[in-house]
C-alpha cells in the first residue's frame, strides 16, 4: 500500500464517516414537500403592508392634490391649525423613491439570505436598511401651521430660515387673501416676507423671502390678483401710485410704521406692466420699485 | 428506481465515506467540517447519479467534488474568522492539542503533518494520486490540468514534504 496512504489512514484511523451521518444524508437526498405557495403569499403579504402603510403615511398629509385652490370664490372657508406636522411629501423625491426602492429590495435579499443562512449577507442588508432609512428619516422635516401671530412668530424662532438671532424677530403685518397668507417681519439683521399656503388643513409655511438691504422687493401674486409692497419702519410715504398697463391705482398710506400695503387689481397682468411709485410728504416722486424688483409667487 | 439510488448511495458512502472524510480533514483539519463537507458531496452525487454509468467515474467524481467542496471551504469566511481565532489563541500563548504532541512522536505522523502543511495545489495533486490512487489521467482530469503539470507538481510535492521531514529530523520523500 502507498506509504502517504497508509500514514493518513494510520492517523485518521478515528476519522469515519459515520453511520449517523449516512442516515442524515439520506434524509437530505429525499424529496421534500415544497410548500409553492408559503413564500409566494408571504412576498405578497409583506409587499401589500408596505405599499398600504406608505399610502397612508403619504395620503395623511397630501391634501394638497385634491384641494381646489380659486381665487375668485370669496366663500371659499380656509379652516386653520396651527403647530407642526412632519412633512411626508418629500418622500416623494426621485432619490427618496429610489431610497425606497432600495429598502424593499435589501429588504426581500436579506430575508432571502436568512433563508440560506448567509448570516454576513443578511448583517450587511441590515446595516443598508439602517442606513437607508436614517438618511431618509433625516430628511423628512416638518411642516409648520399657523393660525395666529404669535404661531408665526413661534415657526420664524424654530429656525426654519437663518434669520440671525431669532428672538428679536418682530412682526410688522400679515395679511391673509384666500389660501395665502404673508407676514412682514424683521430681526436686527434681517427682514423678509414669509409665505404660508393653505393645503386643505391649514396655512402652512411655504416660503421665505429674505434681505438685508433697506429697499424691499414688491411681492406679486397672480393667483389672487395682489401686489404687496412692503414699507420700512420710519418711511416718508404718503401716497403709493400703480401704474398696471394703462390703469393707475392709488393707495394713501395713513402711517410711518413698517407695513405691508396690499394692493389689488382686476385684469390679468405679467410683473413686467407694473410700476410703483411712492410720493412723499412733500409731493416728490420716488421710483420706488422698478418692474425688475418685482417678485412673482409662487415661483414656477 | 428510487431504490437503486439509494443503494447506489449506501455503497458509495461505504466505499468512500471514510477516506474522503480522511481527505477533507487533512484540508479542514475539523473532523465535523470534514464530515459536513462529505455529506454535501453525497448529496451532489445523489443529484447527479444518472450522469454516471461506471464506478470508476463515481470515484474520480467524489474525490473531485470532496476536494471543491474543502476549497470552497478555505475560501470562506467562516474558515478565515476561525484561522484568526486560532492565531491569536496561539499569539495568548493558549493552544495546544495534546493528541498531536504524542502523535508527533510517530513517522506517519510526521509525513501527515508534513502533507497538512504543504499548499493547496500540491495537496491536491499529492492526495489525489497517493491516497485516492487515482491515475496521472484521472488526476489531470479531475483538477482540469494537463498531466505534465500534475507530475510537476507531484513532484515538487513529494520534494516538498521530504524536504519538509528533514528539516524535522525524518527522511522521507523522495521521488523514486
Amino acid at each position: 500500500m502507498d506509504q502517504i496512504r497508509n500514514a493518513i489512514n494510520n492517523i485518521y484511523k478515528e476519522g469515519k464517516f459515520s453511520d449517523e451521518k449516512q442516515a442524515k444524508t439520506f434524509q437530505r437526498v429525499q424529496p421534500k414537500k415544497r410548500l409553492f405557495f408559503t413564500p409566494l403569499l408571504l412576498t405578497v403579504f409583506v409587499t401589500g403592508c408596505l405599499l398600504i402603510g406608505l399610502n397612508m403615511l403619504l395620503s395623511q398629509h397630501n391634501f394638497e392634490s385634491n384641494f381646489q385652490y380659486s381665487s375668485t370664490t370669496s366663500i371659499e372657508i380656509f379652516p386653520e391649525y396651527s403647530g407642526k406636522v412632519k412633512d411626508y411629501r418629500v418622500l416623494k423625491q426621485p432619490w427618496m423613491v429610489a431610497g425606497m426602492v432600495g429598502i424593499i429590495i435589501s429588504f426581500f435579499f436579506a430575508l432571502f439570505a436568512l433563508k440560506k443562512k448567509w448570516l454576513w449577507r443578511v448583517l450587511l442588508s441590515v446595516i443598508i436598511i439602517i442606513a437607508i432609512l436614517g438618511n431618509m428619516s433625516e430628511r423628512i422635516g416638518y411642516r409648520y401651521y399657523v393660525k395666529d401671530d404669535a404661531d408665526i412668530l413661534n415657526t420664524l424662532q424654530s429656525g426654519v430660515f437663518a434669520i440671525g438671532n431669532a428672538e428679536d424677530a418682530q412682526l410688522y403685518d400679515t395679511i391673509t387673501i384666500n389660501q395665502y397668507r404673508f407676514s412682514y417681519f424683521s430681526t436686527n439683521v434681517i427682514r423678509g416676507i414669509v409665505f404660508f399656503k393653505h393645503d386643505g388643513r391649514g396655512y402652512a409655511l411655504d416660503f421665505g423671502f429674505l434681505g438685508t438691504e433697506d429697499l424691499m422687493s414688491s411681492i406679486h401674486v397672480p393667483d389672487i390678483r395682489h401686489i404687496f409692497i412692503p414699507l420700512l419702519e420710519g418711511h416718508s410715504i404718503e401716497k403709493l401710485m400703480i401704474q398696471i398697463n394703462t390703469k393707475r391705482t392709488e393707495v394713501v398710506v395713513d402711517s410711518n410704521r413698517a407695513q405691508l400695503v396690499a394692493v389689488p387689481y382686476e385684469t390679468e397682468v405679467s410683473s413686467s406692466e407694473i410700476t410703483i411709485q411712492a410720493y412723499d410728504h412733500e409731493g416728490n416722486v420716488l421710483d420706488l420699485y422698478k418692474p425688475s424688483d418685482i417678485f412673482t409667487y409662487p415661483v414656477n | 428506481m428510487k431504490e437503486q439510488k439509494d443503494a447506489r448511495l449506501l455503497k458509495a458512502m461505504t466505499d468512500n465515506g471514510d477516506y474522503l472524510v480522511r481527505l477533507c480533514y487533512t484540508y479542514v483539519q475539523d473532523w465535523v467540517i470534514a464530515e459536513d463537507l462529505v455529506q454535501e458531496t453525497f448529496v451532489k452525487f445523489y443529484e447527479k447519479m444518472e450522469q454516471f454509468r461506471e464506478e470508476a467515474s463515481v470515484k474520480t467524481y467524489l474525490y473531485r467534488i470532496a476536494i471543491n467542496n474543502c476549497h470552497s471551504h478555505l475560501a470562506s469566511w467562516r474558515y478565515k474568522k476561525l484561522q484568526v481565532i486560532e492565531s491569536w489563541s496561539k499569539l495568548m500563548g493558549e493552544s495546544v492539542d495534546p493528541e498531536n504532541n504524542v502523535l508527533a512522536n510517530e513517522s506517519d505522523a510526521l509525513l501527515v503533518a508534513a502533507i497538512e502543511k504543504l499548499p493547496t495545489k500540491y495537496k491536491d495533486v499529492l492526495l489525489l494520486f497517493h491516497f485516492a490512487e487515482l491515475s496521472l489521467k484521472e488526476v489531470s482530469e479531475t483538477l482540469k490540468m494537463p498531466e505534465n503539470t500534475v507530475k510537476t507538481r507531484l513532484r515538487r510535492a513529494r520534494k516538498m514534504v521530504g524536504l519538509t521531514l528533514v528539516e524535522e529530523g525524518f527522511e522521507y520523500g523522495s521521488d523514486t
